[in-house]
């Protein structure tokens, strides 16, 4: 007897759990899952959202809003005011800003509100748009689908693809904290009516806009910043006398699988002198022209190391003119050289931009592929 | 005579009382505490504060040694006298009380802020206190029990933390000890409030069966504390950078959110909810603590009146206090160095007037 009734209140207890709240439909729901912000002429914030229609009548699948605000969370309570149905902004996967906007303020203080109220997600891909922001929320997605997921299949692929980077919003507060580092965000844009990830866009440490990488030099972003947990492919142009061919085809292609990073740092009349030693292996996956594998491997070693570190170098020059530092050399001197640190702290991108920069790749082919 | 016969703990529930106490309110914040002063270089103030509260445990084991089958209560009246020793015995029941109390509010704050924000602090406050009083009401044994039961449920949470081990940046850490010895020094300070939790040796001891173990158990105790302490302070450090830490009031709520799991979402809500068995496990040794030494205080036998008392206390009170963020911080600040006091120093106090004091009693009887 006395069994039955502790099994009955049990019973009893059981169904009050779930007695809390009602329950949700999802047609009912809104999910934002993409957004984006940008400036208008008088510094307000235009906001964009992109929310999945759930109801069986409508006929678009995803609906846009629009509105300006002040604040993000402001113009949260304007959107919606627009849709109808309970909002969440929890399921957000990218978040886009406006080239515009970058140009003139940090975003930070803008997207505080999705690190303080717990409710927001943080996971969510940080992307620069180029050009205004209309046109991607407005894009024709006839042939690609729901707006939100499109862009986070996109990212997702090209930074599997290393031609970008992937910057979630977390990450994009841990660069703006650290004093090592400066931000690097993807960069989209539309062209002929289509999504492109064109490359990676890199910001001061202020946080405003200084410039953009195209593809290539995001994939030898990533290789320096020793992201290599997939490999990056490449595509080099060598001097065509070299192995006697025309100028067309002159070219090599290749993954790089594995990469040693030996690094040092030395510090010198007020400057840095900092030493990059990579052995890079690749794998072969492209060569236009012909070539007696066994006599002139090594030279062909030699032109794409020769390629590889031109192609670093003018990369690091680039980042030096505009004094950003997205590679994180600045974590290796933290971390290995502290003294020196210590020197330049709080200063790093104008050391950095000061210091003498030595890439040196050891290139050796691991595998030639399957075709002689 | 044996007192509490029928109210013994064994050696395992007597290890997870202490450990489960240790690990409570404090992890949640402990990484950026660490960061705040000692940089990357928090950890090694961890193991510096593990070393220095196994000391202080093993001395409180050292004094309850001298005195078997004496409860606090009666030690300190044997030390001081009646009215000298009931008088330190209030201070330690008020110390205890105030303990419970902090845990308390903080918890129901931290499932305001990061649950439900919309739900009032007396529902929260009743909800918290049916379980609560549940297993403190039937004393030590129910207590022990509840200690093993919350250790199996939460066996999966640490397990949980390695999937954020993604992104990480491991030279984060490095190098050890840059800015020297002091930073490290100084940052045991914060390593207190998590240690605590080991003073309830004092109580727990009377209860203990084997005895001779007691020493054995509360270093396995504060051992596993470290372990737990140490993985979620490093698995912090070297995924979010050593200055973005700083700006998380919980970095290992936010070490939650950002594991991603295909089928979940916002996984901080199901962490928190079974981390509140793991917060009411802190509670419920200090609450039974200062619930039974009233007890003793007034000579009573049965502690359930006064828990009764205190329960309605506590609820008539989260009517009209609510506690801001910053009262909640301060409250947690106070209570570290409250513990700094009864924890740290009192023991070591105690320990040396006893060994002066047994010299003397020696000398008399000579």
């Amino acid at each position: 007897m006395k069994k039955w009734k502790s099994i009955f209140l049990a019973c009893a207890a059981l169904l009050l759990i779930t007695g809390c709240g009602k329950a949700i439909y999802i047609e009912d729901q809104r999910f934002i899952i993409a957004e984006g912000v940008d400036f208008d002429e008088e510094k307000k914030l235009v906001i964009y959202s992109s929310s999945p229609v759930f109801s069986r009548e409508a006929k678009d699948k995803f609906k846009i809003t629009t509105t300006t605000a002040d604040t993000m969370r402001e113009g949260k309570k304007k959107i919606e005011a627009q849709l109808n149905g309970s909002f969440g902004t929890g399921k957000l996967q990218s978040m886009l800003i406006g080239k515009k906007m970058l140009k003139q303020t940090n975003v930070l203080p803008y997207l505080d509100v999705f690190f303080r109220d717990p409710k927001n997600e943080i996971n969510a891909n940080l992307i620069v748009v180029d050009g205004p922001l209309k046109e991607v929320m407005y894009t024709n997605m006839s042939d690609k689908g729901h707006l939100g997921p499109v862009i986070k299949q996109l990212v997702e692929s090209t930074y599997k693809s290393r031609i970008t980077v992937q910057t979630t919003l977390q990450k994009f507060h841990q660069q703006m904290m650290d004093s090592a580092l400066t931000p690097s965000i993807t960069e989209m844009r539309v062209e002929q009516d289509d999504l492109v990830i064109s490359g990676t866009a890199l910001l001061h440490r202020d946080g405003t806009y200084a410039t953009s990488l195209n593809n290539q030099e995001s994939s030898l972003l990533l290789l320096l910043q020793r992201n290599t947990n997939k490999p990056i492919p490449l595509t080099l142009p060598l001097p065509p006398e070299m192995f006697q061919t025309d100028k067309e085809v002159s070219y090599v292609s290749f993954s790089i699988n594995k990469v040693k990073v030996k690094f040092k740092s030395k510090f010198e009349e007020n400057h840095f002198i900092i030493d990059i030693q990579m052995k890079v292996q690749i794998d072969l996956t492209e060569r236009m022209f012909t070539l007696d594998m066994e006599k002139q491997s090594k030279q062909l070693e030699q032109a794409i190391e020769q390629e590889l570190k031109k192609e670093c170098q003018d990369l690091i020059k680039k980042a030096q003119k505009h004094h950003v530092s997205p590679f994180g050399f600045g974590l290796y001197v933290r971390a290995h050289d502290h003294k020196n640190w210590k020197k330049v702290e709080g200063n790093w991108e104008k050391a950095l931009s000061e210091a003498t920069v030595n890439v040196s790749p050891k290139v050796v082919i691991k595998s030639m592929g399957v075709s002689e | 005579m044996i007192k509490y016969t029928f109210n013994q703990i064994s050696l395992k529930q007597y290890i997870l009382i202490i450990y489960k106490t240790q690990v409570g309110i404090g992890v949640l914040s402990l990484p950026r505490d660490l960061a705040q002063t000692g940089g990357t270089d928090g950890w090694i103030s961890l193991l510096l504060g593990w070393i220095v509260s196994i000391l202080l445990s093993l001395v409180i084991i050292k004094i309850m040694e001298k005195n078997p089958e004496k409860t606090l209560f009666e030690l300190l009246s044997k030390y001081f006298g009646k009215w000298v020793g009931k008088g330190l015995y209030v201070l330690w029941i008020l110390y205890a009380v105030f303990a419970a109390s902090v845990v308390m509010f903080s918890t129901i704050h931290i499932i305001q802020i990061w649950i439900l924000p919309e739900m009032s602090n007396f529902i929260l406050m009743i909800l918290f206190i049916i379980p609560i009083y549940i297993v403190t009401k039937h004393g030590i044994r129910v207590i022990g029990l509840f200690a093993e039961f919350v250790f199996l449920i939460s066996m999966w949470m640490p397990i949980l933390l390695l999937f954020a081990l993604k992104d990480t940046h491991w030279p984060f850490l490095l190098p050890i000890g840059k800015e020297g010895l002091f930073p490290i020094l100084s940052t045991v300070k914060s390593t207190i409030l998590s240690f605590l939790g080991f003073e309830l040796a004092f109580i727990l001891y009377p209860f203990l069966k084997d005895k001779k173990t007691a020493t054995k158990g509360i270093i396995i105790a504060n051992s596993l504390s470290l372990i737990i302490f140490l993985m979620v302070t490093i698995i912090s450090f070297v995924r979010f950078s050593p200055d973005e830490i700083k700006d998380y009031t919980y970095p290992t709520l936010n070490l939650l959110k950002l594991i991603k799991l295909p089928f979940l979402e916002r996984l901080e809500i199901i962490f928190l909810s079974f981390y509140l068995l793991m917060l009411f496990m802190t509670i419920v040794p200090y609450l039974y603590a200062a619930v039974l030494g009233a007890s003793q205080l007034c000579g009573k036998q049965d502690h359930r009146p006064i828990l009764r008392i205190w329960m309605c206390l506590w609820f008539l009170s989260s009517f009209f206090f609510l506690p801001s963020a910053t009262q909640i911080n301060q409250m947690g600040k106070s209570w570290g160095m409250a513990g700094t006091y009864f924890a740290y120093v009192i023991p070591m106090l105690l320990w040396l007037y006893g060994q002066l004091f047994h010299h003397a009693r020696k000398e008399q009887r000579q």
